[in-house]
């Protein structure tokens, strides 16, 4: 028998996905279920997220801690998003940037920011009044420190309408955090 | 973009950094929570299959990573390889087409063909329907598996169950030291035919109608396996396949910790999973590693020792003791509250017992 012995790239990568999977595997197939019902399907949907994460294991083991639960949620969630586009079940709209949109922010005045920052629970107090959309494109922008690029290809939309979905779902953050509450049922958020 | 929107998304994206820190721990805890209940709740758990697929999934994509990073280097010795390889495949088929028993354990090769290199694997396999016969069970191997027969089912760790498709079937089971507490009330059933020693082991075989099921007990390695056959299958045929299971030589010695590195020409010889591993090689020199919960004490001999030394190591204190020619070092890791005890024979120095303490690795 030949045998090569070689040395690992990351050998402790893989041990760090076996227990990150010993730890949440539980976790993968409950958020398959709440998109798929066929328990098979599901099986094959947290398989295709396990090897996803260990393509993704050096930048899993640069996170902090407490962001790989929800990390490894998301990764479970997209997977089987792509799943259910295959089964021609689920629509995506790219939003286009209108011309003369206003792009100035509505973030608040200096004065106003030390005072945010002082109470800096108030975007975890707003956070579930967010849709699920804009949670998890803030989440991965500035939690898991994905930039546009990435999170257009995982959105499957420009990198320019990502630039504009960022800057709306910060909007509507803030205008959550101010006391405001925005209904806008004329978008539709894909 | 003008400077000012480009000044103003550089200050948004600071901004709701900031306030994002708090949200990630605030969604971690909600997580942990979900994740928490659906550890308490049965009807929660995860089919033993996507177990197997996953961390078989795991271990693969290792194992390629490793061996893409080596072969980019070893560009030059595969090229020889494959001349090699392709003279050791004509042998092997010749040697299958003679050979029952070469064939129903035939070594495989497998080769993988990239636009950079070509690589070469030489592999054991059954026939399972492709799988490896190590992935039924984390630290044992089903070595052998009847011509015909493949792998219809099972529960990973648990035990595994192959058929041949004209009624014949047999089930592998491995248990944690001792069999499954109902054996021997279901066993009273069955006509006793003996007892023989299978790889050193006690086993005892017994048969009624076409079934046959044989128990041996691995004690050094803290097995217990039971094959039973179904359909007709022979008595020989059921010892055969329990002849080839064994404990696996990639499986781990221990649950939490792993053995990075050990003197040349050392090979296991037997141990009990996470508490022991005793090491040998062929000119009488021994090590043995013992990993013991903290919660007692540890007595070691230092009457009339040649050296005793106070040792530093992975940031555990411990101690190092010479006597009569062993080398006894023990360590304490306070953090996981455990003692990790290494003894040697004669013929290793303390510096060498030292190396293989610093290579033992807690995992987290």
């Amino acid at each position: 028998m030949i045998i090569f012995t070689i040395p690992g790239d990351n050998p402790d990568g893989m041990a760090f996905i076996q227990d990150l999977y010993r730890r949440y595997s539980r976790l993968m197939f409950a958020e398959a279920l709440r998109f798929v019902s066929n328990r098979q399907d599901c099986e094959d949907i947290v398989q295709d997220a396990v090897e996803s994460l260990c393509q993704k294991v050096d930048t899993l083991q640069t996170l902090p801690p407490p962001a790989l639960p929800a990390y490894v949620v998301y990764t479970v969630k997209h997977k089987s998003i792509n799943f259910l586009r295959h089964q021609s079940v689920v629509h995506r709209h790219t939003a286009v940037l209108e011309d003369g949109e206003d792009l100035e922010s509505p973030l608040p005045s200096p004065e106003e920011v030390a005072e945010l920052r002082e109470r800096a629970d108030g975007l975890g107090k707003v956070w579930p009044l967010l849709p699920e959309e804009d949670r998890e494109l803030l989440y991965r922008k500035y939690v898991l420190g994905q930039d546009n690029g990435e999170l257009a290809e995982l959105f499957h939309c420009q990198r320019d309408s990502m630039r504009m979905r960022l800057f709306r779902a910060r909007r509507r953050a803030v205008s959550l955090m101010k006391g405001e509450r925005e209904h806008d049922a004329s978008r539709t958020f894909a | 973009m003008t400077r000012h929107e480009h000044l103003l998304e550089e200050y948004e994206d600071a901004y709701f950094a900031l306030l994002m820190e708090d949200v990630m721990v605030q969604e971690e805890a909600r997580l942990e929570a979900w994740n928490r209940a659906l550890q308490n709740d049965p009807a929660a758990a995860v089919p033993g299959s996507l177990d197997r697929r996953c961390l078989q999934t795991i271990r693969r994509y290792a194992f390629l990573q490793r061996r893409g990073a080596a072969f980019r280097q070893a560009r030059k010795v595969l090229q020889i390889a494959a001349v090699i390889a392709a003279v050791m495949a004509t042998l092997f088929t010749s040697a299958f087409a003679v050979s029952e028993e070469f064939r129903t354990a035939a070594l495989e090769l497998v080769r993988t063909v990239t636009g950079q290199y070509t690589q070469l694997d030489i592999r054991r396999t059954g026939e399972t329907n492709g799988r490896w016969t190590g992935d039924y069970f984390q630290r044992v191997d089903v070595g052998w598996i009847p011509e015909g027969f493949s792998y219809c089912g099972g529960e990973y760790d648990v035990y595994a169950e192959f058929e041949n498709g004209r009624g014949q079937s047999f089930r592998v089971e491995v248990y944690p030291e001792n069999p499954p507490l109902d054996f021997d009330a279901e066993i009273r059933s069955y006509d006793y035919q003996g007892s023989v020693f299978i790889n050193g082991n006690q086993s005892r075989c017994f048969t009624r109608e076409d079934a046959v099921v044989i128990d041996a007990s691995d004690q050094n390695n803290g097995f217990h396996f039971v094959v039973r056959a179904f359909g007709g299958i022979s008595v020989d045929t059921a010892t055969k396949i329990m002849m080839n299971i064994r404990r696996s030589p990639h499986a781990a010695y221990f649950e939490n910790a792993e053995i990075l590195w050990l003197p040349e020409g050392l090979a296991y010889q037997e141990g009990r999973y996470d508490w022991y591993a005793k090491f040998a090689d062929g000119e009488g020199r021994w090590l043995w590693v013992y990993i013991y919960n903290g919660f007692g004490s540890l007595h070691i001999d230092t009457v009339d020792a040649n050296f005793v030394e106070d040792v530093f190591i992975n940031g555990n204190q411990g101690l190092c003791v010479v006597k009569n020619g062993y080398v006894h070092i023990v360590t304490t890791d306070l953090a996981r509250c455990l003692y990790i005890d290494v003894i040697a024979s004669d013929g290793f120095s303390p510096d060498t017992v030292k190396e293989v303490v610093e290579h033992i690795k807690l995992l987290p």
